[in-house]
């Protein structure tokens, strides 16, 4: 190590006031940037976390947006819903997912009995909520076989079926002069044992397509970054909810509940904004207190400095012992600054780092600037000051 | 060889409303193993002349010349490391570093080996005077005498045919100012280098080879 290194290095630890004011100071940017981007990092994970794992229910009502359970509304609307028409231009099921459906209908025969069509199970609420109510369905059938329009059913396990010619159970059922036998696929213990549960699309005549009534229906939307884009589809076929106008030209209308997520979800980015405003600020900040931390540090030393030249040390060598000094205490904060951040678990993700050593870099930038200044000194100086 | 010689030297201090001629057709050869003082009243060109022979600086018009070479031509860091030391009145020397460091300090510029330069360093604050106790210590903490003459020793270690004094007693008691131009006269003398200082003490002038005087940026007498 040269020599003159060695007394740059001792003067360090002879100035040690400054020294340590300076380690400090950039030990506290540092410590102050890793803390804004752990509370960046953190803001958008929460967004993140938020946009991916809120459902947020859309539920299908008459115009006023009142009644969600007795719609009578035509299963047009459901199969529009669940894209069923290939040829539609309307694109809601691109955007929905989770899509529940049911509608009920009273037999004639057996008498009594009422036919609920469900999408699946969460689609009537008697079959989720009844207390005790126990689905089982036959072996080599799943609730799937709902979505279908095959002619099946799952009736109560009270319900006593009738045999076909293959050992299948099966109950006959009609309304006025349709009339029609359905394979029984699964029982339910404890249900109401006058409800029969048919697929949404089940087909009185296998092959002919038939409108029906719906009397519920909910979804989920699919990807809550587009969520704007999904409404608008969605208010294509519906009505926006409006209790003053009643019917729109629509007689339906959706009511997405969006509104608690989109508030939390605008607190959380109004936050990060916060925070991503502090950032570039403290990147300013850093400039300036780079430049002038050192050039106050070194300018009490101007006349070191210009002795320095006078005995002929070179303007490049002065310039850069000066940017030695500033650097390696400029390393040491930023050290320190670390270890705190470690320490006190601001970090949080690795990203955060070549931020904070940009940080380093511009502060040393501004301590080079001042340096250059300093080191531009004219020895002609020292003929003059007095002491 | 190796005269330093200013050779019809103009100096102007270009200033942002007006300029200063400083010097004006200054000549004058400085030779080896000679004590020069230099007297002239305040603002008469001593430290602007001082400066240019130190190579801090080049004439406006004119030729500063050293074994031959302008100073214009030569990297005057060098020329300033290796050919000519300064001593100047408030003795700048580094407040943080120890006498014995400051001694040595134009050897670790010139990368000698530390434990080499701090040996040479001891032996110039020796033959100036310092003691082994005084060595230890930091340069605010001596008086004005021993100060100058730490500054003296730090001159004598690169070891320059070349020394200039700007009023080097101008704040040294009597006993001091004999002490330091004992000194000064014995590194023209004994040594054989080229001494110039310049002052206002006219006991010091006494002791001169030469005493050149200025006036008005001008030399205006020799003897
Ligand atoms: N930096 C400067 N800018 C402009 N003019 C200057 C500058 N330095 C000195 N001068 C002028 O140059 C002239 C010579 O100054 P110089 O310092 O050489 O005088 P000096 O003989 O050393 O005086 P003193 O005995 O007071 O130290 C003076 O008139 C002074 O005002
Ligand atoms: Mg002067």
């Amino acid at each position: 190590m040269s020599a003159v290194l060695k007394i740059s290095l001792s003067l360090l630890w002879r100035r040690r006031t400054q020294s340590i004011l300076l380690i400090a100071l950039v030990a506290l940017i540092v410590a102050v940037s890793f803390y804004l981007s752990g509370i960046a990092y953190y803001e958008e994970t929460a967004i993140e976390k938020m946009i991916n794992s809120t459902d947020i229910n859309c539920i299908v009502t008459d115009a006023r947006g009142m009644n969600s359970s007795k719609l009578s509304m035509s299963s047009v609307l459901v199969q529009s819903i669940l894209g069923v028409f290939e040829d539609d231009d309307n694109r809601i099921s691109e955007f929905v997912k989770d899509v529940h459906a049911m509608g009920v209908v009273f037999l004639t025969y057996p008498d009594g009995m009422e036919m609920h069509r469900i999408y699946d199970f969460a689609s009537d609420k008697m079959l989720c909520e009844f207390e005790g109510a126990k689905i089982e369905l036959f072996d080599g059938f799943t609730e799937d076989i709902f979505k279908t329009s095959e002619q099946v059913c799952i009736v109560s396990d009270s319900v006593e079926p009738e045999y076909d010619t293959e050992n299948n159970p099966v109950i006959s059922i009609g309304l006025e002069r349709k009339k029609t036998q359905l394979r029984i696929v699964g029982t339910i213990s404890n249900s109401e044992s006058n409800v029969i549960y048919v697929p949404l699309n089940f087909q009185w005549e296998k092959d002919a397509s038939e409108l029906f009534l719906v009397d519920s229906c909910t979804f989920t939307i699919k990807d809550n970054n587009r969520l704007e884009e999904a409404k608008n589809e969605i208010y294509k076929l519906f009505a926006k909810p409006d209790l003053l106008n009643g019917y729109d030209s629509k007689p339906f209308a959706v009511v997405v509940q969006d509104d608690t997520y989109l508030e939390s979800l605008d607190g959380l980015r109004s936050n990060l904004r916060m925070v991503r405003v502090l950032i570039p600020i403290l990147t300013v900040l850093t400039v300036a207190i780079g430049f002038f931390a050192s050039y106050l540090f070194t300018k009490g030393r101007i006349k070191e400095f210009a002795v320095q030249r006078c005995l002929g040390l070179k303007r490049r060598r002065v310039f850069f012992d000066i940017i030695g000094q500033q650097t390696l205490l400029a390393v040491i904060g930023y050290i320190i600054g670390l270890l705190v951040a470690v320490i006190t678990k601001s970090i949080h993700d690795i990203y955060s780092i070549p931020n904070t050593l940009l940080l380093l870099a511009i502060f040393i930038s501004g301590a080079s600037c001042s340096a250059f200044m300093i080191a531009k000194v004219n020895p002609i100086i020292l003929m003059k000051t007095e002491d | 060889m190796n005269d330093l010689i200013a050779d019809n030297i103009t100096y102007i201090y270009k200033g942002k409303y007006q300029s200063v001629k400083a010097l004006k057709e200054f000549s004058f050869r400085f030779i080896p193993g000679k004590f020069y003082a230099i007297l002239g009243a305040s603002g008469s060109g001593k430290t602007t002349l001082l400066s240019l022979l130190a190579g801090l600086d080049v004439p406006t018009e004119g030729i500063v010349s050293f074994d031959g070479l302008s100073t214009k031509d030569i990297d005057r860091d060098e020329y300033r490391m290796e050919h000519v030391s300064v001593i100047y009145q408030n003795y700048n020397l580094f407040a943080h570093l120890t006498v014995m460091e400051n001694a040595a300090y134009p050897l670790y510029i010139h990368n000698v080996p530390k434990k080499e330069a701090d040996a040479i360093a001891v032996s110039n604050l020796k033959k100036v005077g310092i003691t082994e106790e005084q060595m230890k210590r930091f340069p605010k903490t001596l008086s004005g005498g021993e100060q100058q003459r730490i500054a003296i020793a730090r001159a004598l270690a690169s070891g320059s045919e070349i020394i200039l004094a700007d009023e080097p007693t101008g704040n040294l008691d009597t006993k001091n100012t004999e002490n330091v131009i004992k000194i000064l006269h014995s590194l023209a003398k004994d040594d054989g280098r080229c001494v110039i200082v310049v002052t206002h003490d006219l006991d010091v002038a006494q002791e001169a080879d030469v005493v050149l005087k200025m006036s008005d940026g001008k030399l205006v007498d020799q003897r």
